[in-house]
């Protein structure tokens, strides 16, 4: 077993290409990805909307919302236009020149102000409810004889929490998410261990040989957990190194999830393998199964899932267990994601060898 | 036009690349295009005080964002792995200290300063600095809710409506997924090269009376047919299943899509002859698709990312391919994305070029 081992273990790391880009592509992830969410949070970009806006007031309660409209802050997210009529601005979010429309008229005594929106989620929402509170409150305050004071104002609402989780960078938030999708591609060494054995006739070769099935299995599974482990322990230097990554938690804890990363990866590629028994079908569901799980893990942005889905994913756990161990997350948050994590690998081994025992007498020639 | 039709009958004959080219796409999409809690804030509250003020602000916050309600010592947890964007614990004695005007705040924690968290947070400020106005010119807590229903008056009403309306980005998202799954399309038809080699099918075309140029202009086309098959059919689909807007000019749209059918095709034949081998072709294609795209501004917009990379993307086809579906979808005028045809049509003679260069050694072997 020991030799099989060191053989695929050569084999896997004299693969220059295929290890070049295994360590290259996470690094321009962690790079491209830190980056450029970092920016789009920083900047908001996402949240930046074209709104039309279309006031019918007169007078204090025109200028109270005019100068809403043209508050700094506000700004920066919001690009207003102002329209001449309200048909303009309805027209302008049918066809798609606005996402939002905003049009303040009076109706009797009342002021309204509406938001004709294609973004439910639109955080324009909140500020106008908020400015509408406020000026009720105002104008119903000075009917009652209250000063109602800007100055009030002034006080603070917010207290920092004693909990201090610092402030990580992009890259260094991102740089777990990127390394764990990257791993996935670790899977095709899975693919080609199983694979490789019928495109070559090794399986004939192994059966006549006096090493079990077993062993053999055996060894090559260790030598690309070794291979994919190194892979990772090489990208999280490189990071550190060059793109000043934060890898700072317990080397014992994150060496260990990577190992069960790499025993995972491995694993499904090698079930894969087995139940398609071709390269490009195998290649393909490892393709759906890396873009399910990073989803699920949040690795497209930072809004993973809760559902079970994500819990069975293994880029889920093995990131709650990394950000918890850099960030000072929870023990508990710890052993539960271990817990999944052990779950999922066995699960796929249990998986692999029941298929991979039910075609072991049939037709080895393919 | 034998080794067209005969490759076509290939490709449909093969189940599983069916999947892979045609139904894949249609899920993945439906997947994460679903997902449109992009911009919504979700927010972690320990409401410590459970009082009528906390339990009315954690309501109003309810009506925009998504709030979870949990225990301070989960709260760290929930922020780390970002399974929320901000929290709030709301202290004992909160409605006491602002009824009696003593100083009390809330302790908020986020860990990712986000414009995303402004919006929440002035909301936040002014609901309570509100209700500290009114705390402050009260006597007691009966005063206080009695001056609260008075002051909620509604001299200003707001009103909130959802249309359906053209969402741009939202097809721009649909062309960066077509772009991914035409890049995956494309290795998989040009592998059906290596396949040829392996099998000497390329020795026997080459012993016929057909030219070996018909060969490969021949299988050049089919690829490209089964590339155009494909962006029709998820075009289809984008239309009928979510409603998806692509501008008024839809037939250049379809055309600048087909046109990076053939740039992926072409630079998918250079991976084909240098990997040599259908395994590693698949897996290298795999690797690179994802930057691709994300330098293209598939996944997001390319304003965000430092000035180096977004200079190293115009060197990318999918750059020029998104940036001209971005223009045709927000209506711009045809002129304006001739440039990116002719972008697009260099790379693909460049990338014919070389291939055609390797392929005489690929072939040998």
């Amino acid at each position: 077993m020991f030799t099989i081992f060191k053989l695929a273990l050569k084999r896997n790391f004299m693969n220059i290409p295929i290890t070049v880009v295994l360590i290259f592509f996470p690094l321009l992830l962690i790079y491209i990805l830190g980056n450029a969410l970092e920016g789009m949070q920083e900047s908001g970009i996402t949240l930046q909307e074209n709104v039309g806006f279309y006031n019918q007031l007169q007078g204090v309660e025109a200028e109270s919302l005019n100068q809403l409209m043209t508050d700094d802050q506000f700004g920066e997210i919001f690009i207003i236009e102002q329209v001449n009529e309200k048909s303009v601005g309805l027209d302008g979010v049918e066809n798609g020149d606005f996402t939002s429309f905003i049009f303040a008229e009076k109706i009797g005594q009342q002021v309204k102000i509406s938001l004709v929106t294609t973004n439910k989620n639109t955080p324009l929402a909140t500020v106008l409810r908020s400015f509408t509170e406020t000026a009720n409150l105002a104008i119903n305050a000075s009917r009652s004889g209250l000063n109602w004071q800007l100055d009030t104002y002034n006080q603070e609402v917010f207290s920092k929490s004693d909990d201090n989780l610092g402030s990580p960078k992009g890259i260094d938030y991102y740089c777990v998410q990127s390394l764990l999708q990257s791993l996935i591609f670790g899977g095709l060494f899975g693919i080609f261990t199983v694979l490789e054995d019928n495109d070559k006739n090794t399986y004939v070769r192994v059966k006549v040989s006096p090493v079990s099935r077993r062993k053999v299995m055996g060894g090559r599974i260790a030598a690309n957990t070794i291979y994919i482990t190194s892979i990772a322990m090489i990208v999280m230097s490189c990071s550190t190194f060059f793109l000043g990554a934060n890898w700072n938690g317990n080397p014992v804890i994150i060496f260990l999830v990577m190992v069960l990363m790499a025993l995972i990866i491995n694993g499904v590629g090698m079930v894969f393998a087995a139940i398609t028994n071709s390269t490009g079908l195998a290649i393909g569901l490892l393709t759906v199964a890396l873009m399910l799980w990073s989803k699920a893990s949040g690795a497209y942005g930072p809004e993973p899932s809760d559902s079970i889905f994500a819990v069975l994913s293994p880029n889920f756990n093995a990131k709650n267990i990394l950000y918890a161990t850099i960030y000072g997350g929870s023990q508990m948050m710890m052993f539960r994601a271990f817990g999944w994590m052990m779950i999922i690998m066995c699960a796929t081994y249990l998986v692999f060898f029941i298929v991979e025992g039910s075609k072991r007498n049939g037709d080895f020639q393919k | 036009m034998v080794i067209f039709r005969n490759n076509l009958k290939r490709f449909i004959g093969s189940k599983p690349k069916l999947i892979i080219v045609f139904i894949v796409p249609m899920l993945f999409t439906i997947l994460f295009m679903s997902d449109d809690n992009n911009i919504q804030v979700s927010i972690a509250v320990a409401d410590e005080d459970l009082s009528v003020i906390s339990r009315e602000l954690i309501g109003k916050l309810q009506e925009e964002s998504e709030v979870k309600i949990i225990m301070r010592n989960e709260i760290r947890d929930n922020i780390i792995v970002g399974d929320v964007d901000y929290a709030l614990i709301i202290p004992k004695g909160f409605q006491e200290g602002i009824i009696n005007s003593h100083p009390i705040s809330i302790e908020e924690l986020y860990f990712i300063d986000s414009m995303k968290l402004h919006g929440a947070r002035s909301f936040i400020q002014n609901y309570v600095r509100n209700l500290k106005f009114i705390g402050k010119n009260v006597a007691n807590e009966e005063e206080f809710f009695q001056k609260t229903a008075e002051f909620e008056q509604e001299n200003y009403v707001f009103d909130k409506v959802i249309r359906q309306g053209h969402k741009a980005n939202e097809s721009e998202g649909a062309i960066g997924y077509m772009i991914q799954f035409i890049l995956y399309m494309s290795i998989i038809t040009s592998a059906l090269l290596i396949i040829d080699r392996d099998r000497n099918t390329v020795v026997r075309i080459i012993a016929s009376s057909l030219p070996r140029s018909h060969y490969i202009v021949q299988s050049f086309l089919s690829f490209i047919t089964i590339g155009v098959i494909q962006v029709s059919i998820m075009f289809v689909f984008y239309h009928f299943y979510f409603a998806l807007y692509f501008g008024k000019n839809f037939i250049i749209l379809f055309l600048l899509m087909s046109t990076f059918v053939i740039v992926a095709n072409a630079l998918s034949m250079i991976i084909v002859i240098l990997t040599k081998n259908e395994k590693f072709s698949y897996g290298l294609i795999l690797v690179l698709t994802t930057p691709l795209v994300m330098l293209g501004g598939g996944y997001f917009n390319l304003e965000a990312m430092p000035q180096a990379v977004q200079l190293i993307s115009k060197f990318i086809p999918t750059y020029w391919t998104m940036e001209g579906a971005r223009m045709l979808i927000n209506d711009n005028h045809i002129k304006d994305v001739a440039v990116n045809f002719l972008v697009l049509l260099t790379f693909t003679a460049t990338f014919l070029i070389i291939s055609m260069i390797g392929y005489k050694k690929f072939a040998k072997e």
